[in-house]
């Protein structure tokens, strides 16, 4: 029913997009013209885009864990900071334009590296010693993690915001299929489809990847099989960083700012994704956020012909709204097992 | 029956909790620490101390029959003490001390709301700051724009707090475990922005929030003699009076949570923590107990929200945001979850470390301040402390400081519970209004 809710609002965003002039004539109802419904659309699309890699690092860890990772916002924003300032120092001494190619391998491999190192750390130090204790208490250290980190960050980075520098070809827009889209959004939504299909086969098809599903099916048949269970959680943990990294890094040069707080809104609506889509589930991670974006996007923006005031703050009573009645009437999540609620 | 062997250890114990104390008040009114922090940690050594001697013993220091002569003075010293310090304390203590105390007041009732539903009935919610912030919100509006005294301001917000909690209650039977957690994070992360949406911003204030004005604010009235005010300076005075109102309303909450968690409802909720099927087979309607739970809980954070407009005369948006939510939880980890005790300890801890924190600087820790570091010279600690502090917990004493306490204590002394004669029980199952044998027999 919620699914089919959904469907309606994206076609209702897409019937707007084709039927309306380009122009709004006067006496219009809709104060969007089809090129804002198209925009709305797009933007969506790519916050999407970044949401899917965020919430899959919460998706794989709560499948094997059975435990919200808090502070895997924190490990977005800390690889997108500290390939900042590499990223500066290229943009300084015009690296980022006259190579750009090498100077985004770099960029992002500082990136991933560090976002990874945080993640593994983060499970080494808080989460490890814990696993078997009552799930409040791995909760309260990944509270406590993210508050750390975060302030952290704002201790060495310091509490303002800096801009993040776009290199130049990854500035203007694209002309596909007659839409102008902006080579950013684009960008990030083929690098986002990319990583999700690589980690589905991973999990689907590789020894690794079959490892994990066993540990989260059940970790202590998985030992007695033989499997590593310890080196299974790190390597998820992994690549949980891996993805924020790359998505910390396409964040950062979309918005062309990074403070401390960086991965706190992001990080609570790849959540909210992950959850909608079902947790536990790479193609679930990957749908939440895909409608959750949209709905960040299209939300408001349908119902500013009721009467409704700012409707643009709403974005996220919207989206926390649905989430409450997709979990009241699938407590799993769109596609996630029954089983997932049983925690 | 009364055994006291090796007292120094037991004297020992005392005069370091005595030396504690001292220290900590010393602590707090001084600008210069001088060498109370010394003599804190040679308390607490001395505590620790007194604790392993009496385990190497292995048997308490000081054993005594329940309801015996002894226990009894014991008991009624005890109490004797911990009165003195609630009477003594605001009169010791600076008005900016006597200020945070009061809030680790407000805190304290918003944190046995919250002890209600993630320590008695097992049910995790963030989402307790929203709560407070509907206490807040609505004694600051009825008594500015509707012309109530703030008291009577309760007799609106507690119901209604009641209702919103049943409503929010309500995904609660379906959203299981960390869901909810999430669900009703969501819920404390959206209130601010809700609060400041246009239209409704014209009653909350917006992003400034809003102001008690001057001449509708609490101030010391007639009971001014008879609290030892007269003389004092006006904020010392406004203070000391909040503290005696605010310390009666968690005096009040106190007793009626422990009341509700010790009545039949209240074992049918940590039943349900416990094993749900079981209760349910047991007869315990979880949809009811659950939902309930969450409207009393509310009830008790939003009157929380209430002394913080008393205290403060005023509420803020940006106040009741997630960080409030988060620092609930961890006053509630500090003092320990699912003990009573818990959130009273757990706030003045959180309120006093979070002062602490503000007044401490890098340099004044390390000695040195990385060059690379952007904070500034003076600048005092971040929150990354109060994080450290939730993961040192959750390590070594998951507990908390009340579980420790008992530790400590049942080391020292034990006590003897008296047996009931076999008619006790009896009588006590005959006189029963619901006279099911497991009722009478467990508890």
């Amino acid at each position: 029913m919620i699914l089919a809710g959904l469907v309606v609002l994206v076609v209702v965003a897409a019937i707007k997009t084709f039927t309306l002039p380009a122009e709004a004539g006067p006496g219009e109802l809709s104060r969007y013209t089809a090129d804002t419904w198209r925009s709305f659309i797009i933007g969506g699309l790519s916050e999407g885009a970044v949401l899917a890699l965020i919430a899959l690092g919460y998706s794989l860890v709560y499948g094997i864990l059975r435990m919200i990772n808090f502070a895997h916002g924190e490990v977005f924003m800390m690889g997108a900071f500290a390939s900042y300032f590499v990223a500066d120092r290229f943009s300084d001494n015009d690296f980022l334009s006259s190579s750009p190619a090498i100077a985004m391998i770099v960029i992002l491999a500082v990136a991933i590296g560090v976002s990874v190192l945080v993640a593994i750390l983060l499970e080494r130090v808080c989460y490890r010693p814990l696993r078997n204790a009552p799930r409040l208490v791995p909760l309260i250290t990944a509270i406590g993690a993210s508050l750390f980190l975060q302030n952290t960050a704002r201790g060495f980075f310091g509490p303002q915001a800096r801009g993040y520098p776009q290199p130049d070809f990854l500035d203007g827009s694209w002309n596909l299929l007659s839409f102008d889209i902006a080579r950013i959004d684009l960008v990030m939504i083929v690098v986002s489809i990319v990583l999700v299909a690589i980690l589905d086969y991973f999990v689907s098809s590789t020894r690794t990847g079959r490892s994990m599903r066993a540990v989260a099916l059940d970790a202590d048949i998985a030992k007695l099989m033989g499997i590593d269970v310890d080196r299974v959680i790190v390597t998820t943990f992994a690549i949980g960083g891996v993805l924020a990294g790359v998505a910390g890094v396409m964040f950062a040069m979309r918005f062309e700012q990074i403070s401390f707080t960086t991965g706190f809104r992001p990080g609570i609506a790849a959540f909210t994704a992950a959850v909608l889509g079902g947790i536990g589930s790479i193609r679930g991670a990957a749908l939440g956020a895909l409608l959750v974006g949209l709905l960040r996007s299209l939300g408001p923006a349908l119902l500013v012909g009721f009467n409704i005031p700012s409707v643009f703050q709403l974005e996220d009573a919207i989206t926390f709204l649905v989430l409450v009645f997709v979990l009241l009437y699938r407590p799993g999540g769109l596609l996630g097992s029954a089983a997932a609620e049983k925690l | 029956m009364i055994k006291l062997q090796r007292p120094w250890i037991l004297g020992l114990g005392a005069a370091s909790l005595v030396a504690l104390g001292l220290s900590i008040i010393h602590l707090l009114n001084k600008e210069k620490a001088g060498f109370w922090p010394f003599l804190a940690i040679l308390a607490i050594a001395g505590l620790a101390g007194a604790t392993l001697t009496a385990q190497r013993a292995g048997e308490p220091v000081l054993i005594v029959n329940e309801g015996s002569r002894a226990h009894r003075t014991w008991q009624t010293a005890g109490w004797g003490i911990f009165a003195f310090f609630v009477v003594a304390t605001p009169y010791l203590l600076d008005s900016f001390r006597v200020q945070q105390v009061n809030k680790s007041m407000y805190f304290a009732v918003a944190v046995l709301g919250v002890n209600l539903i993630i320590g008695y009935s097992g049910l995790i919610s963030l989402g307790h700051g929203a709560f407070m912030g509907v206490g807040a919100f609505l004694s600051v509006i009825l008594v500015e724009d509707y012309g109530f005294k703030l008291w009577q301001t309760l007799f609106v917000i507690i119901p209604l707090a009641f209702v919103i909690g049943l409503i929010v209650g309500i995904p609660a039977l379906r959203i299981k475990g960390l869901y909810l957690a999430l669900v009703t994070f969501a819920l404390s992360y959206a209130f601010p922005t809700l609060l400041k949406i246009e239209g409704i911003d014209k009653r909350t204030g917006g992003d400034l929030g809003r102001n008690i004005s001057l001449d509708k604010q609490v101030q010391p009235g007639r009971l001014k003699g008879l609290l030892g005010l007269n003389g004092l300076d006006a904020p010392a005075q406004e203070q000391i009076y909040k503290y005696w109102l605010m310390a009666l309303v968690t005096g009040i909450s106190f007793l009626l949570v422990r009341n509700i968690i010790k009545s039949r409802a209240g074992r049918a909720v940590i039943a349900i923590k416990e094993n749900q099927i079981g209760a349910a087979v047991s007869g315990v309607p979880l949809t009811t107990y659950k939902v309930i739970t969450f409207g009393i809980s509310a009830v008790f954070a939003s009157v929380g929200g209430w002394l913080y407009a008393l205290l403060f005369s005023e509420a803020n948006p940006n106040t009741f945001g997630p960080l409030l939510a988060i620092s609930l939880l961890l006053a509630l980890v500090l003092g320990g979850v699912y003990t009573l005790q818990g959130a009273l300890v757990g706030s003045l801890l959180y309120v006093f470390l979070d002062d602490l924190r503000t007044r401490v600087t890098l340099t004044s820790v390390a000695g040195w301040r990385p060059s690379f570091f952007q904070i500034a010279e003076g600048s005092p600690l971040t929150q990354a402390v109060l994080g450290l502090v939730l993961i040192l917990i959750a390590f070594f004493a998951p507990g908390g400081v009340v579980f420790i306490a008992r530790k400590v204590r049942a080391s020292l002394i034990r006590v003897i519970p008296t047996i009931p004669t076999a008619d006790v029980v009896a009588s006590a199952a005959v006189d029963s209004p619901m006279s099911e044998p497991e009722v009478a027999t467990t508890h």
